[in-house]
């Protein structure tokens, strides 16, 4: 089963510039929470599905794919939950009760 | 007939029931960080008056000088470590995490401070300890209760509780001296008219094996820390010098010119029997042991300029390692065995490299003119070194990725050296 990008396949009658703008409040929510720790080098990338409430309260956060550095993992966990709640979409229909995180905080 | 149609129109709509149940996980990829540090609350402990010096204000010292941490504000907030901390009131000052806690007197001159470290925003504990020190180990308390938090808060182990041995040289006056990780209240461990160099801590942080030349010649000695004494653990004729520990403790590596060169060899410390494992005409020196024991790493001109090489610790064919650029020097291993750290000149400049073995990555961590005795600390995160400013040497130390430097302790004199060991537990 293909997992949407976030661009293809929004629901009729909203717009994918309403759909780019949610996932961009998202994105800048989380990241500013995402503090790396020491002795982590490269491009490291981890994966997470995460759960979320309507109102965007953030009720699971499962690891996916380790980024290789366990306390990056670790940190990536907290930002996460930091970042609860989720900012919601203006247009409820675009709201996705599960979310994949695919985070890469060393690259640009 | 109407039997497919209805089998197709059930597929058709499970199918798009299936598309609806994967375009409901919406995938989203979120590159970049905050470059942001953790903020941790850090109030005066209950009762903490009773100490003759502040616990927390080491502490929060420790952890800003990390420059991973920004120390929250919270005025004369006491924060108990047996009540529910104010969670709206921290996390409102910005504060995602607080450690709790009280001092108690156990016994005259002696405390226990009991401590909770709550995450403020998922409103839980992290972690509890109970820490005992009498007046003398207050600081080394304080230290072990930054690990603590640091440790909790970022997943890497602290290196608050490092011992950092170092060479001070003052005219003709040359002293080994131990101190904290940063190199602050430091011990005398030797006094020489002569130099003194390549100090290298056991792996149980219980000794310190260097070289005097108070002997008009380099012999390496072996000290015990915690008494002064002092034995010699190679004096073979000519140079004896480089030592370095094997994992286990049993053995030191060490460059002796006894058969004419500068080669490698293994003393075996029960044994009290040096034996030569490298076999080459050129120059080998500066062996360090990987951290399972069973290679070394050294500098070696061997190929025609000074490189990285590896071999057995039992001897046998060497492996070159660096091969970019025509100077690479002065190797330590990383404590899980993963990377290097070297010197190397570029453009004239001598710097410090960290450089991955699995990948072969490397990365020029400093931009000064010269580094020296690059060593990692016992928790790996961090590499100090020792660097020239304003031509006094200084100590610093940088964390492997480039992004946090710290200066340690400039008394003002000329300091060198430096060898980043455990705390004996």
């Amino acid at each position: 089963m293909a997992l949407a990008q976030g661009r293809s396949g929004a629901p009729s009658g909203v717009s994918d510039a309403a759909r780019a703008s949610y996932i961009d409040a998202i994105r800048a929510k989380v990241r500013q929470h995402v503090v790396v720790p020491p002795g982590v080098v490269g491009n490291p990338e981890a994966v997470f599905d995460v759960v979320q409430l309507p109102d965007g309260t953030v009720v699971e956060v499962r690891l996916v794919r380790s980024s290789g550095f366990a306390a990056l993992d670790v940190a990536l966990e907290r930002a996460i939950r930091a970042a609860s709640p989720l900012p919601t979409p203006p247009d409820h229909r675009l709201f996705a009760r599960e979310l994949r995180l695919i985070l890469r905080p060393l690259a640009q | 007939m109407v039997g497919m149609m209805r089998t197709l129109a059930c597929l058709m709509m499970l199918w798009w029931l299936g598309i609806q149940v994967a375009m409901a996980q919406l995938a989203i990829e979120i590159t970049g960080s905050s470059g942001r540090q953790i903020a941790v609350a850090l109030p005066y402990l209950v009762n903490e008056e009773a100490l003759p010096q502040s616990l927390t204000e080491i502490v929060r010292s420790d952890l800003e000088r990390s420059a991973l941490f920004r120390v929250v504000d919270v005025g004369w907030m006491r924060v108990p470590e047996d009540l529910i901390p104010d969670y709206a009131a921290l996390t409102q000052r910005g504060a995602e995490a607080v450690l709790a806690g009280s001092v108690y007197a156990t016994a005259p001159g002696v405390w226990e401070a009991r401590l909770r470290l709550f995450d403020t925003v998922r409103r839980s504990e992290l972690t509890n300890r109970v820490v005992q020190f009498n007046a003398g180990q207050l600081r080394a308390a304080a230290h072990r209760i930054a690990d603590l938090i640091y440790e909790a808060l970022t997943g890497v182990p602290g290196y608050f509780t490092t011992r950092l041995a170092y060479v001070v040289k003052s005219g003709n006056r040359y002293e080994l001296k131990i101190g904290d990780y940063d190199g602050s209240h430091a011990a005398t461990a030797l006094v020489s008219p002569e130099p003194i160099i390549s100090p290298s801590w056991s792996p149980d942080g219980h000794q310190l094996a260097y070289v005097s030349f108070e002997n008009k010649k380099p012999v390496v000695y072996i000290h015990e820390v915690a008494t002064g004494r002092r034995r010699v653990a190679a004096n073979f004729r000519g140079s004896n010098s480089a030592p370095a520990w094997s994992p286990d403790g049993r053995k030191l590596a060490v460059t002796l010119t006894q058969d004419g060169i500068s080669q490698i060899y293994v003393l075996d410390l029960t044994l009290n029997r040096a034996f030569r494992v490298s076999r080459s005409g050129s120059i080998d020196t500066e062996p360090v042991f990987s951290p399972d024991g069973q290679w070394l790493y050294f500098t070696s001109d061997r190929g025609g300029s000074p490189q990285i090489y590896r071999m057995p610790a039992t001897g046998g064919d060497a492996q070159r390692i660096t091969f970019e650029g025509s100077y690479n020097v002065s190797p330590d291993v990383s404590p899980d065995g993963r990377a290097l750290t070297y010197i190397t000149r570029i453009d004239g400049r001598f710097r410090v490299v960290y450089h991955d073995l699995t990948t072969g990555y490397r990365q020029i961590l400093t931009d000064s003119e010269r580094d020296e005795s690059p060593a990692f600390a016992p928790t790996g995160h961090m590499i100090v070194y020792a660097t020239e400013v304003g031509g006094r040497g200084v100590l610093a130390a940088v964390s492997t990725d480039g992004r946090v430097r710290l200066r340690l302790s400039a008394s003002g004199a000329d300091v060198r050296e430096p060898a980043w060991g455990r705390l004996p537990r």
